[in-house]
């Protein structure tokens, strides 16, 4: 319990440092964050990656899991979120920032709603499922977002990954256009 | 609590809501002379409902070109393949390569109309058919689906009134399950455990999702220790796809007592769930009548159906 209080005291000394990250310090984690998003791609999954961060220090990580768990919602966010947990009470998120290589998805978006995040910083914007700006708002009157951060980075890495195809989705339908072009021939 | 007499309130789903979304069909003006050997040729090689267009006219007078009508070819944006193509096809079956014309790209519904609303505003686009949907829709619930949500509920709400007794400072007290209607076997039954774990974001439906997910992986595990190991080592490296496996909840039956939260709702679209059945309202999170629509969000790449079920007064 001393604990506790005792870091509750440094962070309110901390967080006034913190209040604007410099763009050197945002990029260091980001880093992290695609390191992470790297360790996805090469176990076959969606990737991307992100790392919590307590006054100046990682306290938690995370990158997609969805296929190794069968599970579409084990995304890095709530990963790292299930990891930092295990350490700590609830109440930490609310001084941590989260640096995540792309925009949270709809379900993440509001799962950091749930837990009070205090920031985040992401890379390149998820138009097919964003709710921190792509599809919903999510992060309104919730909590701060920035957004652009080694984009070109988060960008590449998927790019790469969709080439090589996501073989555990179903069957894709046959395009109908494919099917005409021989007809006709 | 126990339900005895329940009635149903399906929410709308996304056909009959999304707004326009155009596709580029490919035309062509044809003499209204030729237009019916044109057609029969057209329609034997091209046909609309294989072109996933049938809710589309083939044919309707040219504005650009006067007394001629403009022909739907295909969906194909490489104009110039289309009229080579065609060209060809016409040749082969005798008809004068001139009886059609200036191939270009046009726009079109890309989806069906299902009210009367959408009919009239997305046919000036491109002239559309319009079949009354309402009835054919199967928005329906069977007495057997019926009786089955019934029962499904009644075990969720006694569960969580058993939670009641065992956690009673859960304010979030709710319970979640999944059946698998092909079988209606149960395949996951969770209650909200925030408080339990204290743990923000194990939510029942969180939480069902998670027990399948289990559940796949150690059939998986099981049906892999029937291999031999090179079979295995082969699947490891290259996981093809098995159709006979079931993929995260695609078909499943979800039953609620309280509307799933904005978080919850998002995951049920990235598991494919199949229907989701609910109680209660949820005033200040719900993602399916309170705060959003997730479930008939255009945008999103998986829909699915909703059922509200009320307690017959």
């Amino acid at each position: 319990m001393e604990d506790i209080i005792e870091k509750n005291n440094e962070n309110k000394n901390e967080s006034v440092n913190h209040q604007n990250e410099d763009k050197e310090t945002i990029e260091k984690f980001m880093r992290e964050a695609l390191i992470q998003a790297e360790e996805a791609y090469d176990a076959c999954e969606v990737p991307v990656g992100c790392v919590f961060v307590l006054d100046n220090e990682i306290i938690g990580k995370g990158r997609n899991r969805t296929n190794e768990t069968k599970n579409g919602t084990r995304h890095a966010e709530l990963e790292a979120i299930d990891m930092i947990l295990k350490n700590h009470s609830p109440e930490v998120l609310k001084k941590c920032t989260l640096y995540v290589t792309v925009e949270p998805c709809i379900m993440c978006a509001a799962a950091l709603r749930l837990m009070e995040i205090k920031k985040v910083y992401y890379g390149c914007s998820n138009e097919r499922f964003g709710g921190c700006g792509s599809i919903y708002h999510l992060h309104n009157e919730s909590y701060e977002i920035e957004s652009g951060y080694l984009k070109e980075e988060a960008i590449m890495i998927l790019r790469k990954f969709y080439i090589r195809e996501n073989k555990n989705a179903p069957v894709p339908k046959k395009k109908s256009n494919r099917i005409l072009k021989t007809e006709i021939m | 609590m126990s339900l005895k007499e329940i009635e149903y309130e399906p929410l709308l789903p996304i056909e009959f809501t999304r707004p326009l979304q155009t596709i580029d069909i490919c035309i062509a003006s044809v003499e209204p002379k030729k237009t019916n050997d044109i057609l029969k040729i057209l329609s034997s090689k091209l046909s609309m409902v294989d072109m996933n267009i049938g809710h589309l006219k083939r044919i309707k007078k040219s504005e650009k070109h006067e007394k001629l009508l403009d022909v739907i070819i295909n969906t194909s944006a490489d104009v110039s393949k289309t009229e080579k193509d065609i060209k060809e096809l016409f040749k082969n079956n005798n008809i004068n390569e001139d009886a059609i014309k200036d191939f270009r790209l046009c726009q079109a519904s890309k989806y069906p109309a299902y009210t009367k609303s959408q009919f009239n505003e997305w046919k000036n686009v491109w002239p559309m058919i319009f079949k009354d949907h309402d009835s054919q829709h199967n928005l329906k619930l069977s007495e057997e689906d019926l009786e089955k949500a019934k029962k499904w509920l009644n075990i969720a709400l006694e569960k969580a009134e058993k939670d009641k007794s065992e956690v009673p400072n859960n304010q979030f007290n709710n319970c979640t399950i999944i059946v698998d209607p092909s079988t209606s076997k149960v395949l996951a039954i969770e209650t909200d455990n925030r408080i339990k774990c204290n743990h923000p974001l194990k939510h029942s439906v969180m939480e069902c999702i998670k027990t399948i997910s289990e559940l796949h992986t150690k059939k998986d595990n099981l049906d892999s220790e029937n291999e031999n190991e090179q079979s295995n080592k082969r699947r490891k490296l290259n996981t093809e796809i098995d159709s006979s496996q079931p993929y995260l909840c695609t078909n499943y039956d979800l039953y609620t007592i309280k509307e799933p939260c904005i978080m919850c709702c998002m995951a049920l679209v990235h598991s494919r769930i199949g229907r989701v059945f609910y109680l209660k309202k949820n005033e200040n999170d719900g993602g399916l009548e309170s705060i959003h629509q997730i479930h008939i969000q255009p945008e999103l790449n998986h829909h699915f159906q909703v059922y509200k079920i009320k307690v017959k007064q």
